[in-house]
């Protein structure tokens, strides 16, 4: 047992990269997650690393095994793994499945907080509110945004390989730090979406004669502006935490509570 | 068929089936995540884009925040604007009956991604066993019979509701009395709650939850809109960031400099 003696060319990251990227969450399932897409991705690759069956079969089985992050970060990873394999051969399966396993949770954390989280709260709202405006221009710089998105992203598994096993001592001490600084940034961001996109406000206007009529909404803004989002918001952060609901049973709730309430005239 | 052509239900439904691939593929979205450009779209081939937009305005707010992270199913609200923007298209409808009949649809999706999912670890499961008899073509490719189900997973539901929903959506439409609609318009003010509570628990929240009371203050006292907000944002994060890793050099430093005295 030795060293791989091929060594992979660019030709070769750039076909797993794209196998990858056909598949990338579309195998998922419950027992090992994106473990059949990491396979597809660098099967033909691993191939080429290892002529002899037995090598082949055990790569394989290492890469078959439970596997999930966000796919942008993700392409980082198995391109490092990738290029572990090219470094260390068959013998250093142990070390690439410790190395994914131990990257996927804090990359995937990362990638989905800006990919899925941060990005969208930024772009979602200017192409919507220029949309209700008639105007496509929000849209399309949503679109501009993941376009020049993707250019990079691309590289991201060509990096990954070229830095191989390096990968965990360039990001080892980085990465809590980073995932902190995204998770202030997306704080502050929520912060701001709560009051702007949830606009529920109380109609109820009570008259206690003599002239004497209490507003409820305006009794509500000078107490805390949008006071109605901040408690909507924390009531179903607090359903969620724990999972004491599902998302779906959630969506569900607010629904019917919406069509009840305002049936009652509470809230509009 | 909603009084469409053939034509138009065909490019609808090879619309959904592009978007799905991308979902699940590449994730290029070079058509947008948001809902826009997919009610845009599907508004088009309709001949109203205007309603298809307002309808994909709508539910990208409604539905900011609800990702599938780590696996788990959420309802989709990519066919929600695919059925809503035919149904208020097509039965020239205001535009929350196309939401009282395409939130429903989205729900029903939860249980499809499940079962696809469901199906996927038994599929994924052989794959394993084919690649430990040394059949390596068979287990490499079989895993992708789940991905040609994902790829089809939007496009489903939106083909039922073309070919077989219009009689049911009809009837929805006809019963569909006046709360109902106002219910419907409330719920969507506050169904962006779902997706706000999921990030408030994906986000550090115990740690550095200041920051959510900044976000707050700057947008409903000072009435900054959430880019300037996002940049503030941007800010408190480098200094963060940079403090942090001149916190950890310290320390490191600051071992050494203990050292030293003790020599001297």
């Amino acid at each position: 047992m030795s060293k791989p003696v091929y060594q992979l060319t660019n030709k070769d990251i750039k076909e797993a990269n794209f196998r990858f990227l056909w598949v990338s969450i579309a195998c998922f399932n419950y027992g090992t997650q994106l473990g059949p897409s990491v396979v597809w991705g660098i099967s033909k690759a691993l191939r080429k690393l290892y002529p002899e069956d037995e090598d082949y079969k055990a790569a394989l089985l290492n890469h078959s095994k439970y596997y999930n992050s966000q796919p942008y970060m993700g392409s980082l990873i198995i391109g490092a793994a990738l290029g572990m394999e090219q470094e260390l051969g068959i013998e250093g399966k142990d070390a690439i499945q410790d190395f994914k396993a131990g990257l996927m949770g804090p990359t995937a954390g990362i990638g989905d907080s800006i990919f899925w989280i941060m990005m969208p709260a930024i772009f979602t709202p200017i192409a919507a509110s220029m949309a209700y405006d008639g105007s496509l221009v929000g849209w399309l710089i949503e679109c501009v945004y993941w376009i020049i998105l993707h250019c990079f992203r691309m590289r991201f598994f060509g990096w990954g390989f070229k830095m191989g096993g390096n990968f965990v001592s360039v990001i080892k001490d980085q990465l809590p730090l980073v995932t902190d600084a995204v998770g202030i940034l997306g704080l502050t961001v929520l912060g701001a979406l709560i009051p702007s996109t949830i606009g529920i406000t109380c109609p109820v206007v009570l008259d206690l004669g003599n002239d004497n009529i209490v507003n409820i909404q305006g009794l509500l803004d000078t107490l805390l502006p949008n006071f109605l989002a901040v408690l909507s918001t924390f009531i179903a952060a607090k359903l969620l935490r724990g999972r004491k609901l599902t998302m779906t049973q959630l969506v569900l709730a607010v629904l019917a509570i919406s069509i009840l309430l305002s049936a009652l005239g509470i809230i509009a | 068929m909603f009084g469409m052509n053939i034509l138009q239900a065909l490019l609808i439904i090879l619309f959904a089936v592009y978007r799905a691939v991308d979902m699940y593929g590449p994730q290029t979205f070079v058509l947008g995540w948001s809902n826009v450009g997919e009610g845009f779209i599907v508004g088009a081939i309709l001949g109203n884009p205007a309603v298809g937009i307002e309808i994909g305005a709508t539910l990208s707010l409604m539905s900011l925040g609800v990702v599938g992270l780590g696996g788990a199913s959420v309802p989709n609200f990519h066919i929600t604007t695919f059925v809503a923007t035919i149904v208020a298209v097509q039965l020239n409808e205001p535009i929350a009956t196309g939401m009282a009949v395409g939130l429903p649809v989205a729900m029903l999706s939860v249980y499809l991604d499940i079962l696809i999912k469901t199906i996927g670890t038994g599929i994924a499961a052989r794959a394993q066993q084919h690649i430990e008899k040394g059949e390596f073509d068979k287990g490499i490719k079989l895993p992708l019979v789940i991905a040609f189900m994902n790829y089809f997973q939007w496009a489903l539901p939106v083909a039922i509701v073309i070919f077989a929903g219009q009689g049911v959506v009809q009837a929805i439409v006809n019963i569909m009395p006046e709360w109902l609609y106002n219910g419907l318009n409330v719920a969507g003010k506050l169904l962006p709650v779902t997706g706000m509570a999921m990030l408030i628990n994906y986000m550090p929240i115990d740690k550095h939850w200041q920051y959510l009371l900044l976000g707050f203050v700057l947008y409903s006292y000072l009435k900054l809109s959430v880019l300037p907000i996002g940049m503030i944002g941007l800010v408190f994060a480098l200094i963060y960031y940079k403090n942090e890793v001149k916190f950890k050099q310290l320390q490191a430093s600051g071992v050494s400099v203990g050292g030293d005295m003790e020599d001297e």
